[in-house]
């Protein structure tokens, strides 16, 4: 009978859609709230010790909440690098870690000593280029990290005694504590002007700045 | 016996098409339900939420088959998969509600199958939800057997 395909048909279109519905709704309730988290913890967004890119009078200011072990950190590292060229001087780059791996916080911690000889972003291009060497979930390589610094010719006296430093962990643990107070569950995170995007990739972080920029 | 030998089945057959019906509405509401769970409010499921997924995701499909060509042989394969997913879910609800100690419960990373994640009206909980479901899925598998009568 094909009354029969009718119902069944028409309970399916019927339940698919409220689901699709639900999850629209349910999602555009998790960024109100995470817009509503983000106001509420403005003032951890950017601290004195993140490093950043870009000019300082820059009307946009886009927080990344990072974890150098991260894929999608990584895929979306020369995404971020591409924006910074396309609105250059009117987009500003902070870097917060959120070291959510094994092996983050102590690539966030030579980072930070590279940071001091004028070679951070440089060190965290490599780290990210290469992270499928030293990142890999089933071996991890991290005893990699300091190779990748002897490359670019750093001190690495002074990276160990910076990436050890009582100072560098604080910073470090700052800025998790930061992430967590912001909402920060996955990363990489992007606030554009304090408003946390709900998506990641090109497309959105443009769209994101744009709207800003208006 | 099969439909071409036993004229009377067919008629056996259109019998048991509403509680087929009812058994593909509820493990589809339960598979689009789970998986609103999970991938909408991003709730990660614990181990034993996965084998009663195992268990309910292919009675959406083997249901669905069985009313699109009025084949009954569809409740032989509903059965086993009713069963078992009803089985995990009674021992899931009787470690939920501690009603055997936790200290068997098999989980031991990730998600522990007794954290509450959701708890509406202070009793409807992801777990209990899926031993209703199960519940009515045998439920209508025994009208179904009842209507076809001892053919199988």
């Amino acid at each position: 009978m094909k009354i029969d395909k009718y119902v069944m048909g028409g309970a399916a279109v019927v339940l698919v859609a409220a689901f699709l519905i639900g999850a629209n709704w349910y999602r555009s309730e998790e960024t109100a709230q995470a817009e509503q988290t983000a106001v509420q913890g403005s003032d951890r967004l950017v601290r004195p010790h993140s490093p950043t890119l870009g000019l300082a009078t820059a009307p946009v200011t886009l927080v990344e909440f990072l974890d150098p072990e991260c894929e999608a950190c990584g895929a979306m590292h020369p995404i971020v690098k591409q924006l910074m060229r396309e609105f250059d001087g009117r987009l500003r780059l902070v870097v917060r870690y959120m070291p959510f791996h094994p092996n983050s916080a102590y690539a966030a911690s030579l980072l930070e000593g590279a940071r001091e000889q004028g070679k951070y972003w440089e060190l965290m291009d490599v780290f990210f280029a290469r992270q499928h060497e030293w990142a890999g979930h089933a071996a991890p390589r991290p005893e990699l990290l300091a190779g990748y610094a002897r490359d670019l010719a750093l001190d690495m006296r002074q990276i160990g005694a910076t990436g050890t430093s009582a100072e560098t962990e604080r910073r470090i643990k700052q800025d998790a504590e930061d992430g967590a107070a912001l909402g920060v569950t996955r990363t990489p995170t992007f606030f554009v002007n304090g408003k946390p995007l709900p998506e990641i990739g090109y497309e959105p972080v443009r769209a994101a700045i744009e709207a800003a920029l208006r | 016996m099969r439909p071409e030998s036993n004229p009377g089945a067919v008629a056996n057959d259109d019998a048991v098409w509403p509680p087929l019906f009812a058994i593909w509405l509820i493990s589809l509401i339960a598979t689009l339900g789970s998986l609103f769970f999970s991938e909408v409010m991003r709730l990660p499921p614990c181990v034993l939420c996965w084998y009663q997924r195992v268990f309910m995701y292919p009675l959406v499909v083997v249901s669905m088959v069985g009313l699109l060509w009025r084949d009954p042989g569809a409740l032989r394969y509903a059965w086993p998969l009713a069963m078992g997913g009803f089985a995990v879910a009674v021992y899931h609800n009787l470690l939920y509600y501690h009603l055997i100690p936790e200290s068997i419960a098999p989980c031991t990373t990730g998600v522990s199958c007794t954290s509450r994640q959701i708890e509406w009206l202070g009793f409807i909980t992801i777990p209990f939800l899926s031993l209703v479901a199960f519940t009515l899925i045998v439920a209508s598998l025994v009208v179904c057997q009842r209507l076809r009568g001892r053919d199988r």
